[in-house]
């Protein structure tokens, strides 16, 4: 059983009188543990997707089932529910919530779960990070690489069914950048999480198990590496 | 799944960060809470003091008094002690200066007061003025007014007396009684000597018992009761003047409350344009929260317990301020008060004023915090998207519902009286909904029709009134009001003494004689034609009484049911009316017309003031028979009238046509204009000299007194504008330290492109100057239309923009907000622009 499945989905958007067809009839499934990467030109409706799929927005049309839930039959608390239990998220901008540590914004999920180890659980992650050192320390006072680290620590912390990034290193130094794939990688081979990538960056993409390129709303190519 | 644990750890955690933010919210709110607090414990204090001074405030266990001699009453053989009084209206003059005044003369036998002392300087005066002789006790103000010292002389009617000290208190008589009537007293074995017991004197004679000590004086007053209604003789008991005055008091302390809570209001408006900018800059991280999988209830809540931590610290801070402020009412209030009010920490004050901060804070942080339901989770990915979807949450409605819930029973809970609070519900909202009007009128008007010609720098600071974020509009409404209620008051006041001065000036009498004899009537006219002062009124007087209404005497009206009752005031009232055939200028007829008594037999039309008919529910055709000296005469209500108050003259509730009362005993007022304060001041001593029973008003002496006590009044009322106005900057200074990472980054872009601190410190402080002038000018333009309002309607005036006041709040308001701006912005432009790169100023 697929862990993601997307059917016939369309987004289209009200800007002004004229709809907008963002999204054009998508189609595609995704197995557990499988690694998949979007790419496509700036503007062609990679992140609407990612969206759709995570259960942020809803369709205008078709069907989102994610762990077995479809997305559209939720209203927006019970999706965040489903957020919660089966998902993970790494942002572009890294997203950090500013007035907590380092420590707590891992700390977050884990006690939305209701676990009593949140913290022993969330020091763990950051040492996997190699920030333990930095627990204590407030996302300003984080370069940008290392408040990524953070953002993906907290992506894994509750063990998410399945985890989705939009463009991980898009703000990061190529150097910086390549650690961060490779530590997005390490934890998803360790944790067996299955992996839904937005991305730019060919290179990155050809390390996926399978790549779906969109233009103009359209699965152009869907392709196994 | 709401785990309001985690809500609670959550917030604590924010809170940790916000902390000096959420503070400046919760500043503005704090002024007005302490005005509640302070106000409240003020009145709770006061009614305990009434309670405790209540025979104080009395000087005696029970008052009879009457407009004739008491005589014997069956009262006197139960008490301890009584002691007498006999007080009227009368002229005294200083005959080391020749001037003179009007007071209120208390001829005193015994020992009043029993309970509190007559406070004099010096303190012996008191005894001493008791053991006999041609003694005056003078109240300070009128010895203060004429320069006179103790041992000098006063004149009382034909009596010369030697002032044996000041009078500094008396039991139950507070500033302002003190202002309009200052007690002269003197012993009563001199009254018949004064020559002033006469008839046409309005003389009030009292009598105060002392009761042993446990006395059932209201059982007492009960037995009497029947007794004394049939003779019109009024009894007061420490109980009634506690019940009275205490309600006065509470009605004075609610007005205030309500006054106190308007400022709280202001400081409301600042908490949710504050919380507004807040939750604007929150948006992000409730997106973060909401992918994480945080329901929208619970995000709010993270937030709405932030809150509502600040809003008790807020009435925390409110209510220790409040407490201490205290300290400073009784002062404030020194000359309205009867008793002298303690001080100690009221905790039902406290308790109110923390239930009404939290409640306040939470409604209005509500209205903001409500677009945190709305934000989508999406924005974590495209930030613009939160932006969108908000104004249409239904709960919106409902928070402003309860607003105006909590409005109203704030309101109710004071006034007790529902019509009242809706009444003042609905001026807070068309006060608000003006400001809000003119605000964003003049804001719309700029934007419409700026000249793109203008300024560069000119330009750049209005368009810096619309920077996103913005809190202009309600600055402009907390500013705003409380301008326009200072100006308000500014306004009224000046155009009442205007009204009263500018009376002098046209050809208006200025000059008014009462209570001349009838044979003195002729001289007296005699005196002024002298000295070629125009006789502008000679208006004859006759006392008298009703006796029935359409049949009804007070008897039958006694046994009517309270509903159909009439006042009891209209049986034991002493009419003082004239006759004349035609109107005078200060009067208008409204219904019925004049009509003039022809041959004996005919019918005797009278003419009613119409707001008095009003009140006492009489109207045309109405059949009262008045009791002249003793006997009964017949008349029918032909016509109502409108008298206006703003010109000296003298006003009659009831007019009757000429050849009725010809021949009843009567007595004059004569009116007249002199040319200027010498003549006036020569008149009066002259007349005063001469007939030492007449009493002389001059318009000078009016206006006099009138600002004097509106000088009075106006002070508790700056007082307590003053909250409204602090508070208004509160707001302004904590939109300021919101504002100023945004300022700091605009000020530094400027820089980078090129331009001179010089140029940025211009722009910023033209854009407090836009503000300051917006806000000022919003909060005038309000003051005037209430002054129009007030002056067309209440006070039956002319209207007349007081535009020089105006142009004075004008700038004194535009320049403190420019200080505070130009403080702020300083500090801005000093800083380096790295610290800017680094982000988190
Ligand atoms: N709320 C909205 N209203 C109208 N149009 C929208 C809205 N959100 C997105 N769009 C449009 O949808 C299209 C797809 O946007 P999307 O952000 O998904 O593109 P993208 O592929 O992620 O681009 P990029 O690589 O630049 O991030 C764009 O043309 C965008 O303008
Ligand atoms: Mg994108």
């Amino acid at each position: 059983m697929s862990i993601l499945s997307v059917r016939n989905v369309s987004k289209t958007y009200q800007s002004g009188s004229k709809p907008l067809t963002v999204l054009d009839d998508i189609n595609f499934d995704i197995q557990p543990g499988e690694r998949l990467a979007i790419v496509g030109p700036s503007g062609s409706g990679k992140t609407t997707l990612l969206g759709l799929c995570a259960g942020l927005d809803s369709a205008s049309a078709g069907s989102v089932v994610l762990h077995g839930k479809a997305m559209e039959q939720l209203n927006e608390d019970q999706r965040a529910s489903v957020r919660n239990q089966s998902v993970g998220f790494i942002f572009q901008n890294f997203q950090l919530l500013p007035t907590l540590t380092a420590l707590e914004n891992v700390m977050v999920p884990l006690e939305l779960k209701k676990r009593k180890d949140a913290r022993v659980k969330a020091m763990e992650l950051l040492k996997q990070v190699g920030l333990a050192d930095r627990a204590t320390h407030y996302p300003t006072q984080l370069s940008g690489g290392e408040q990524q680290r953070v953002s993906i620590a907290r992506a894994f912390a509750n063990e998410p069914a399945i985890l989705f990034a939009d463009e991980p290193t898009g703000n990061l130094d190529t150097e910086t950048g390549e650690l961060i794939e490779q530590l997005i990688f390490d934890l998803n081979r360790e944790k067996g999480t299955t992996l839904v990538l937005v991305t730019h960056d060919v290179e990155l993409a050809q390390k996926t198990d399978r790549i779906i390129s969109i233009k103009g709303g359209k699965i152009q190519e869907d392709r196994y590496v | 799944m709401f785990d309001f644990r985690w809500v609670l750890t959550m917030a604590l955690r924010e809170f940790r960060k916000n902390f000096s933010r959420l503070l400046l919210f919760v500043a503005s709110m704090i002024v007005g809470i302490a005005a509640l607090v302070g106000i409240h414990s003020f009145g709770e204090n006061l009614k305990k003091d009434i309670e405790n001074q209540s025979k104080e405030l009395v000087g005696a266990d029970l008052v009879l008094n009457n407009n004739k001699p008491l005589g014997k009453q069956p009262t006197d053989s139960l008490a301890l002690a009584q002691s007498n009084e006999i007080n009227f209206a009368s002229m005294v003059a200083f005959p080391a200066t020749g001037e003179s005044r009007l007071t209120q003369v208390r001829l005193l036998e015994g020992d009043f007061p029993f309970y509190g002392t007559l406070e004099t300087v010096p303190v012996e005066a008191e005894r001493t003025f008791r053991q006999g002789g041609r003694k005056a006790l003078v109240e300070k103000l009128l010895m203060a007014q004429f320069n006179a010292t103790v041992g000098d002389s006063i004149k009382v009617g034909e009596l010369t007396f030697v002032i044996e000290g000041e009078l500094q208190k008396v039991p139950g008589q507070t500033g302002i009684t003190a202002t309009v009537a200052p007690a002269v007293y003197i012993p009563m074995e001199y009254g018949e000597a004064t020559g002033l017991i006469q008839y046409g004197s309005r003389l009030r004679y009292q009598r105060y018992y002392l009761f042993e000590e446990g006395y059932d004086v209201e059982a007492l007053t009960q037995t009497y009761e029947e007794v004394w209604e049939e003779d019109r003789v009024d009894a007061d008991t420490v109980e009634d003047r506690r019940r009275q005055t205490g309600r006065s008091f509470q009605n004075l302390s609610n007005f205030l409350s309500l006054v106190a809570f308007i400022a709280l209001l202001l400081g409301s408006v600042g908490v949710a344009s504050a919380v507004n900018v807040f939750v604007k800059e929150k948006l992000a991280s409730v997106a973060v929260l909401r992918c994480l999988g945080v329901s929208s209830a619970t995000a709010m809540w993270i937030y709405l317990v932030q809150i509502m931590l600040m809003g008790l610290f807020g009435s925390v801070m409110g209510a220790l301020i409040g407490s201490g402020l205290q300290v400073l009412l009784p002062t404030v209030f020194a000359d309205f008060l009867p008793v002298d009010v303690s001080m100690s920490i009221s905790w039902t004050s406290i308790g109110f004023g923390l239930v009404t901060g939290m409640l306040v804070s939470v409604l209005f942080a509500l209205l903001p915090l409500l677009k945190i339901r709305r934000v989508s989770p999406m924005a974590t990915l495209r930030p613009e998207a939160s932006e969108t979807g908000f104004g249409k949450d239904p709960l919106r409605w409902l928070v402003i519902l309860g607003i105006f819930a909590f409005v109203f029973g704030f309101s109710f809970l004071l006034l007790k009286d529902w019509k009242a609070a809706l009444g003042f519900t609905g001026f807070v909202v068309v006060a608000f909904l003006a400001l809000f009007a003119v605000a964003l009128g003049m804001m719309w008007a700029i934007r419409r029709f700026l000249p793109i010609s203008l300024r560069y720098t000119v330009r750049q600071s209005l368009a810096n009134l619309y920077r996103p974020n913005n809190q202009t509009v309600s600055l402009i409404a907390t500013i705003g009001l409380g301008t326009a209620m200072i100006s308000t008051l500014f306004f009224v006041q000046n155009q009442l003494l205007d009204e009263a001065r500018f009376a002098d000036k046209e050809d208006q009498p200025n000059m008014l004689l009462f209570d001349i004899q009838n044979h003195q009537v002729e001289e007296v006219a005699g005196r002024l034609v002298a000295r070629d002062l125009p006789i502008l009124q000679r208006v004859p007087i006759v006392t008298m009484g009703l006796e029935s209404i359409n049949g009804l005497t007070k008897k039958g009206n006694d046994t009517l049911p309270d509903e159909d009752r009439r006042s009891r005031s209209l049986y034991n009232r002493e009419f003082r009316v004239t006759y004349r055939d035609t109107l005078i200028n200060s009067e208008r007829l409204t219904k019925g017309q004049l009509r003039p008594f022809e041959n004996p037999g005919d019918t005797v039309f009278v003419s009613l003031d119409e707001s008095y008919a009003m009140r006492t529910g009489i109207k045309l055709g109405d059949r009262l028979v008045f009791n002249v000296q003793g006997r009964p005469l017949m008349t029918y209500v032909g016509s109502f009238r409108e008298v206006k108050f703003n010109q000296v003259s003298t006003n009659f509730l009831v007019l009757f046509p000429e050849k009725v009362l010809e021949n009843a005993p009567k007595f004059h007022v004569l009116i007249t204009k002199t040319k200027n304060d010498r003549q006036s001041a020569d008149v009066q001593s002259e007349i005063v000299r001469e007939f030492p029973n007449i009493s002389v008003v001059n318009l000078g002496a009016i206006v006099e007194t009138l600002e004097e006590i509106l000088g009075k009044i106006s002070f508790v009322i700056q007082f307590m504008a003053f909250f409204s106005i602090l508070t208004g900057i509160l707001v302004l200074i904590s939109s300021l330290i919101i504002s100023k990472y945004q300022r700091m980054r605009e000020s530094i872009l400027l820089r980078t492109l090129g331009a001179s601190s010089g140029t940025v410190s211009a722009i910023n402080t033209l854009e407090y100057f836009f503000l300051g002038s917006l806000a000022s000018l919003s909060g005038i333009l309000l003051s005037f239309l209430a002054t129009f309002l007030l002056s067309n309607y209440v006070f039956q005036l002319p209207f007349r923009a007081a535009f020089t006041e105006a142009f004075v709040l004008y700038a004194v308001i535009t320049f403190l907000v420019v200080l505070l701006g130009w403080l702020n912005g300083s500090k801005i432009i000093q800083k380096p622009p790295m610290e800017i790169l680094r982000g988190n100023g």
